[in-house]
Formats: structure tokens, C-alpha cells, sequence
């Protein structure tokens, strides 16, 4: 962000020029870039939610984001000619008093001629590779101008373009009329999802979290001598293609949803595999049957996204949502059930089971059941689960211990009715996962715990231009900060058969080499006996 | 050498850092207070540092070779302050031999550093021996190795700006230029003016990293996380810290801020980068915020 400054009155300015003019001022980059700076400090102190809609996606902040691009496009603008002049075209001859103004000026006279001069330092600064320019002067002088590392000067050009280059391919990202979209898909094990944008369906063979041990050297408790670390998410999934159902692999029947399932974008399809009968396949739930083949298989990690057909497929999160349970009746008779749970906001992270009666013993196969009139309405003995913990020790469940083993466990009641009709739940004890209990001459089994996973879906067309902007800044800022740049300026003049070399650097060199730089210069012209002690500078 | 050796070698190591760290420091500061400010006394007080600067490179290493550690020590906030301290001694080793006026400016990087070590102890851990899913990538060590180069300087930049502003303030033989030349030349800057102008060298240095630390952090979250920034705190603290330093560079270059005003800002740059490293967590904590870079406490 440069700092052009248009000299015309500003009366006498345009509207145009005057705002041209003032985002091009550096004062007013400046003020711009610390007010950008205090609204990201608000908004990283607002929790996240408030601060998407208050700050982030707000129209004010987009407009400061806006400001600030629009103002480093304009400097960018005004400098760069200046720029490409000064590398490409500098000023050579300048006036003796110029010389004479610069840092560590330093003055020798010799006999000699002034071609003799310049070629020695012409030649000392070849050798210290500055590529040199000279100009006969109207007064008979020769002025040398010895320069290197001047693509310093395109460093802070390069680095404004490249932020247009970033925030373009940001623009890009985001934008879904130019090819970008992003959609989080949620997937339970067993399922398949058919993707709207990409038009792939997607299916969840396993669900895995991989858990390390590690051993603790001081352990805080004496029971927890080793804790439990995620170590992976592994999401391992199929990617189909749709096909007639006489040529597929798989025949799913999609799921017809009445709400969206939590945390989802929505809609999007899900599907099961479709049940076959003897009279082959045919919708069972209600849905509409699709045909599947088999394109691709991943598993994806955090870090390790799946790239295919052009969509990238982020492991993004998973949930808990079901618990698989298997009852075998007094009859023998065994049926498995998905009992599925709702997360409980208002305790925290608790998962709260559906109520399903599951019949677990026959009318007839047990006495003392029939209590009341409205049990008299039941088909027999009934057990439901009330209640779900992720870890479960020692007979307990616990409400903490994230460092614990997983060790999932389900609370099982007996449910019984009233005379009033009143539902009564009566606890059996805890079920821990792939453990079973007795109930009567039935029998109760909690299978496995079911998760979704949940995918990022996205499609990034313009990742490739953000990658250049980043290199693109990357060359900027390494010509603009790290390149050394040097400039020496000579001035020689022939006084009655004696030479006078006048050496100094520009003031806008701040290192601290000057006076040796200037010394080698004049060290160049050895052989020489300086007629006139050179003008000492203070040290 | 067994886990054990090395386990213990890694906190003698780390251990002796500190009183070699102090020892520079004092010597330093007895090589400014008394006359004649011999060379040799600097030299000694450098040499301290430089053993203490060992020392950490030492516990580093041994307990990267730990059989426990499989990977680079570059992960927990132990190892990430271990490394920044490094950078920190590392700045002050290079820069004071070639800045005869930054001299003073030596104890109290050292405090800064041993105040880093003392934070460092106070989260010390055995090392991680899985790392979360998140930290499993290959731009785990770019990113890290990015931060050290860019907050090593920055944060001796942030002490110089500091002590610079200081003496702006209080003015005097501080901000007088020094022995002006009895023929008319030129006169050297003021002690002020050459701090002022350190801590832009150091920043120049450091921000070029500051920003590459921003690049390498996107183009990782878009691979873990698949999306490239997400304004989550650590972001945007990161991201405000880099917006205090291009105002203080375009108002210093472009603008011609020098000074008080320079100093201060560069001084401001430093306070975000505590905030980003050390503070965002507990932030998060306190205002019930969400991040996603939890694991980095």
C-alpha cells in the first residue's frame, strides 16, 4: 500500500480521484489494517456462533475486508510504474550537491583523467556484482550509479498481488456459482448417502476409533494407570456409481425422512440395503429402490481426505446414534433392533435412548405379569433401555473420564403399566456392550454401539489459485525483506588536469556497511595519491 | 542410551539452561554497569548464552530420541516453548556481536527467555506417545519449524520495540543524537533511534516466517479439516498479530514512522503474539468460546 500523493488542489479534484486518492494513502492503509485488526479481536472474544453472524459473514466486516483489498489493488497500481522506471530507467546524472548530500560521502582528488576513474570503479563494482550505468555529464563530469539487488523493489508489488491472487481464490472457494460447494453428509455404518452436488453415493462400511494406551508414569489416581487416547477416526467407505438394477451390485432402498438427522446440511438422501424376499427385491420401508456399483474405496482420516471424481470427502466428525441389541424371547424367537439415541443438550454430552418396548417373554410363558387391566393389553413381559453410558467401570456408569476405556453399557428396565395406564420402569442393571442378561426365560444382548460418520464434502476448483497466492506472497516477501539491495552513486569530475571523485549512498539505505562500502570505492582508485584528506565521518 | 538416561538427560539438560541463561544475563549487565566495557566480558556473558542454547538444543534431542517419542519433539506446548526459546537465545547470539548498542538489550531478553523456560517447566510432560488425529501430518513440522523462526525474533523484536518506546518516552541522553562530528559530518542516530531501528531489521527478518506460519497452518486445515481458515480464535489471533505487523511495516517503510509511534506498534505486534501463543487457550476457557487448536495446550 503505497503512498501517491496527487498534488492537484483537492478542490479541484474529482470525487474519483480524491477516493482513488485516499485509498492509495498509506495513512489511511494503515488506519484500515488496525481497524481490521481491533473487529478480528472482537470477533475472536465472541463465541462462534455470534461471532459468524455478527462479525464474520457481517456486511461491515466484508466491507473492511473489501477496503483493505481494494486499497493495496490501488496502491499497487500508483507504485508499480515508479517502480519498473526506477529499476528499469533510473536517473543517472545528478548534480555535484546530490552526491554531496548522501550517507557516507566521501571526496578524493587525484591526477588522472576521468576515463581512467570510471573505469576503476566501473570495474570494482562489476567485480562486487553491481551491475553499474554511466552518464556523460554537461559539465564534463561522468556520473556512475552502481546498483544491486534491485528486484528488492518488486517485492511489496508481488505481495499486494498476491493477496488479490488469495482472496480471488477465496471469492472462488466460497462460491457455488463457480463450481465450489461444501456439504457435510452424516452416514450410519451399514448406510448410504447419495451425494446432491457430486451425484456419488456414498457408503459407510465401518465406522472405527482407534484408541492408544499409554501408561502413565505419575498417575493421578491409583485405579487410572493408564489412559486412552484417540489415536484414528477411520472412516472406511465404498463410492458407487447408480446403475440399472439388473446390472448392480447392491440394491439400496432409500429411507424416507420426515426430519433431518442432527448436525446435517439437508436434505440428502440416505438409503439401506433394500431386504430381499422370495419374490426378489422390493421396497419394504417405503422407499424407492436404486441399483449401486462399486467406483471406488477409501478410508478416510483426519489428514487423509478421499479424492474422488474431482470431490474431496474430509473426515470431519462422528456420533453415537444407535445401539444395536439383540432379544431372544422365552420362545426362542430372536430379533435384532437399532434403538437410536438423541443427543441431550441441556446435560451436557448425554445420550438419551428411545424407549422401545421389546417383548422379551410371551403371555403364557411366565406368571405374575398381569397385574392390571392395561398390562392385561400387553403381549407379554417387556424390557426397555432407559438409559446409555459411554463408559461404564466397576459397575457404574461414569459421567467423566474421557482418559478411561471405552466401555459403552446400557441401563435395562422392565416396563409395566399401571392401573392408571401410567408407563413404570423397573431397572434390571446395567448391560455392558457384547455382554447379555437373562430377563426371566428371555434374554437381553447389547450387541454394539452404532455411530455415523460424518464427511465435509467439498469441491475446491480454486485451491490451485490460492496455492499460487501463497506462492506468489512467499516471493514477494522474500525479495521485499530478504533481498539485499545496494545503490552507489559516483560523481566524477576532471579540474585542471586533476580528477575529483565524489562517492556516497542514498539516504534510504539504512545498514550499517556504508562507510565500508564508500571505503572500497575509493580503495579502487589505489594507486592514486588522494590530493585532499577525505572528509572524516564521525564514528 | 535407555529411556531412562535419556529421560534424564533431557531435564538436566533442560535444568541447566536457565542458570546459564541467568549467568549471561548478569554477565551482560555487569559488562554494561562497569567502565571500560570489555570485550571480553561480552564475549562471556555471549558464551553463557550459547550453553544455554545447547542446553535446550541437548534436552530436545534427547527426548526426541526417546523410544517413546516416534516423531520430531515438536508437539506439545513443552517442546513448542523449548523451540521458541531457542529462537529467542538464537536472535539475541546472532544479532548482539553485530549491534554494539542492543547490548543492553541482551538482559532483558534473557528474562523474557528464562520467563519462557519457567512456562515451559510448568507444562512439562512425558512425551506425547500418540498424537491426536489432527497432528499426524507431514506440515506438523513445517508449521513448527515456521513459528520458530518467526516468533524466536519476534519475540527479541517485541523486547526492543519495548525498551525502545521506553526511552522515547523518557527522552534525554536517549533520544539525543550521539557524538555529533566536530567537522560537520555525519552524526550517529541516538540510542533510541538504533533500537527503533533494530527491531525493524529483527521484525523484517521474523515476518517473512510470521506469515509463512499463517500459509503453512491454511494449507494444513484445509487438509485436515478441508477448508483453508475457519475464524476459529487461534486464526484470528494469529491473523491480528499479522495485521499489527504489516500496519507497523507500511507505516514505517511507506509512511515514514519512526520513533515513539513505530515502537509502540512493533510493541503491540509482540503483546498479539503472546496472546496468540500462550493466551488463546485460556481465553477460549474463559469466554466459553469453541477451538479447534485445544489440543496445542
Amino acid at each position: 500500500m503505497g503512498d501517491k500523493h496527487v498534488d492537484t488542489p483537492s478542490d479541484e479534484r474529482s470525487l474519483a480521484t480524491q477516493i482513488w486518492g485516499l485509498l492509495g494513502s498509506i495513512k489511511f492503509a494503515v488506519g484500515a489494517l488496525l481497524l481490521i485488526a481491533a473487529a478480528s479481536v472482537y470477533g475472536a472474544m465472541t463465541p462462534p456462533a455470534q461471532a459468524t453472524e455478527k462479525v464474520w459473514h457481517s456486511l461491515w466486516y466484508r466491507s473492511l475486508l473489501g477496503i483493505i483489498l481494494l486499497s493495496a489493488v490501488v496502491c499497487t497500481v500508483d507504485r508499480f510504474d515508479g517502480v519498473l522506471k526506477r529499476i528499469r530507467s533510473p536517473r543517472v546524472g545528478v548534480a555535484t550537491k546530490v552526491v554531496q548530500a548522501l550517507r557516507g560521502y566521501k571526496r578524493v582528488r587525484f591526477k588522472g583523467t576521468t576515463e581512467g576513474a570510471a573505469a576503476a570503479l566501473t570495474s570494482h563494482f562489476s567485480r562486487a556484482r553491481y551491475s553499474v550505468l554511466a552518464e556523460n555529464s554537461e559539465d564534463g563530469g561522468v556520473s556512475l550509479l552502481a546498483r544491486k539487488g534491485m528486484s528488492k523493489l518488486l517485492g511489496a508489488p508481488i505481495v499486494h498481488v498476491s493477496l488479490v491472487v488469495i482472496i480471488a481464490a477465496t471469492i472462488w472457494g466460497v462460491s457455488p456459482s463457480l463450481g465450489s460447494y461444501r456439504q457435510v453428509i452424516q452416514i450410519r455404518e451399514g448406510e448410504f448417502t447419495h451425494e446432491r452436488h457430486s451425484g456419488i453415493w456414498v457408503g459407510c462400511d465401518d465406522f472405527e476409533i482407534v484408541y492408544s494406551e499409554e501408561t502413565l508414569s505419575e498417575p493421578a489416581h491409583a485405579d487410572i494407570k493408564t489412559y486412552y487416547k484417540v489415536s484414528e477416526y477411520i472412516s472406511k467407505v465404498t463410492f458407487y456409481e447408480e446403475v440399472a438394477l439388473a446390472e448392480a451390485e447392491r440394491i439400496v432402498e432409500t429411507i424416507p425422512q420426515t426430519e433431518p438427522r442432527e448436525g446435517s446440511d439437508w436434505p440428502f438422501t440416505l438409503a439401506v440395503e433394500a431386504k430381499r424376499d422370495k419374490g426378489g427385491v422390493a421396497p419394504h420401508i417405503g422407499g424407492s429402490l436404486v441399483g449401486l456399483r462399486a467406483t471406488d474405496r477409501a478410508a478416510i482420516r483426519v489428514n487423509q481426505p478421499a479424492h474422488v471424481q474431482g470431490h474431496d470427502f474430509y473426515q470431519q466428525s462422528c456420533d453415537i446414534r444407535a445401539l444395536r441389541v439383540t432379544v431372544t424371547t422365552a420362545k426362542g424367537a430372536r430379533e435384532s433392533h437399532d434403538i437410536s439415541l438423541r443427543l441431550d443438550r441441556e446435560r451436557g454430552v448425554s445420550y438419551q435412548p428411545t424407549l422401545v418396548p421389546l417383548l422379551i417373554e410371551e403371555r403364557g410363558t411366565s406368571d405374575g405379569n398381569d397385574e392390571t387391566p392395561a398390562m392385561a393389553q400387553m403381549p407379554g413381559r417387556m424390557v426397555g433401555v432407559t438409559a446409555f453410558a459411554q463408559r461404564f467401570e466397576k459397575g457404574m456408569p461414569l459421567t467423566a473420564g474421557q482418559h478411561m476405556a471405552p466401555s459403552p453399557a446400557v441401563r435395562l428396565e422392565e416396563i409395566s403399566i399401571d392401573e392408571a395406564g401410567q408407563v413404570l420402569g423397573q431397572q434390571l442393571g446395567w448391560v455392558q456392550e457384547g455382554q447379555a442378561m437373562s430377563v426371566g426365560a428371555g434374554r437381553f444382548a447389547f450387541d454394539e454401539t452404532i455411530y455415523d460418520t460424518v464427511l465435509e464434502v467439498r469441491r475446491q476448483p480454486g485451491v490451485w489459485l490460492l496455492i499460487v497466492g501463497f506462492a506468489i506472497s512467499g516471493v514477494g516477501l522474500i525479495l521485499a525483506f530478504w533481498v539485499p539491495m545496494r545503490e552507489i552513486r559516483a560523481k566524477i569530475i576532471s579540474q585542471a588536469g586533476e580528477v575529483e571523485v565524489l562517492v556516497g549512498i542514498p539516504r534510504s539505505y539504512r545498514g550499517d556497511d556504508v562507510s565500508e562500502i564508500v571505503a572500497g570505492a575509493v580503495k579502487a582508485l589505489r594507486g592514486v595519491e588522494p590530493l585532499e584528506g577525505v572528509r572524516r565521518r564521525a564514528t | 542410551m535407555g529411556t531412562q538416561q535419556l529421560e534424564f538427560l533431557e531435564m538436566r539438560m533442560y535444568m541447566l539452561a536457565l542458570p546459564a541463561f541467568v549467568l549471561g544475563g548478569v554477565v551482560l549487565l555487569a559488562h554494561l554497569l562497569l567502565a571500560g566495557r570489555s570485550a571480553r566480558t561480552f564475549w562471556v556473558g555471549w558464551g553463557f548464552i550459547l550453553v544455554g542454547l545447547l542446553a535446550l538444543v541437548t534436552s530436545l534431542v534427547a527426548r526426541g530420541l526417546q523410544p517413546a517419542t516416534p516423531r520430531l519433539p515438536l508437539t506439545t506446548m513443552f517442546e513448542i516453548t523449548v523451540l521458541v526459546q531457542m529462537g529467542a537465545a538464537g536472535t539475541l547470539l546472532v544479532v548482539l556481536p553485530r549491534a554494539k548498542e542492543l547490548r543492553s538489550a541482551g538482559p532483558f531478553v534473557l528474562a523474557v527467555v528464562a520467563a519462557l523456560w519457567a512456562y515451559g517447566y510448568s507444562k512439562h510432560s512425558p512425551p506425547e506417545q500418540e498424537l491426536v488425529p489432527a497432528l499426524k501430518s507431514a506440515w506438523l513440522q513445517i508449521h513448527v519449524a515456521t513459528a520458530v523462526l518467526s516468533y524466536g525474533p519476534l519475540f527479541m523484536s517485541g523486547v526492543t520495540a519495548a525498551m525502545a518506546t521506553v526511552m522515547y518516552l523518557v527522552g534525554g541522553r536517549y533520544t539525543e543524537p550521539r557524538l555529533p562530528a566536530e567537522d560537520g559530518g555525519e552524526a550517529l542516530p541516538s540510542v533510541a533511534d538504533r533500537f527503533e531501528e533494530w527491531t525493524y531489521r529483527i521484525i523484517a527478518f521474523g515476518f517473512p516466517w510470521l506469515t509463512a506460519l499463517i500459509v503453512t497452518g491454511a494449507i494444513w486445515a484445509n487438509y485436515a479439516w478441508g477448508r483453508a481458515w475457519g475464524f476459529d480464535p487461534k486464526e484470528m489471533w494469529s491473523a491480528v498479530t499479522w495485521l499489527i505487523y504489516v500496519a507497523y511495516l507500511h507505516a514505517r517503510l511507506r509512511s515514514g514512522w519512526r520513533g515513539l509511534q513505530a515502537s509502540a506498534l512493533a510493541f503491540s505486534g509482540l503483546l498479539a503474539m503472546i496472546v496468540t501463543y500462550l493466551l488463546v487457550n485460556w481465553l477460549v476457557e474463559v469466554f466459553h468460546l469453541d477451538s479447534l487448536h485445544s489440543y496445542a495446550d
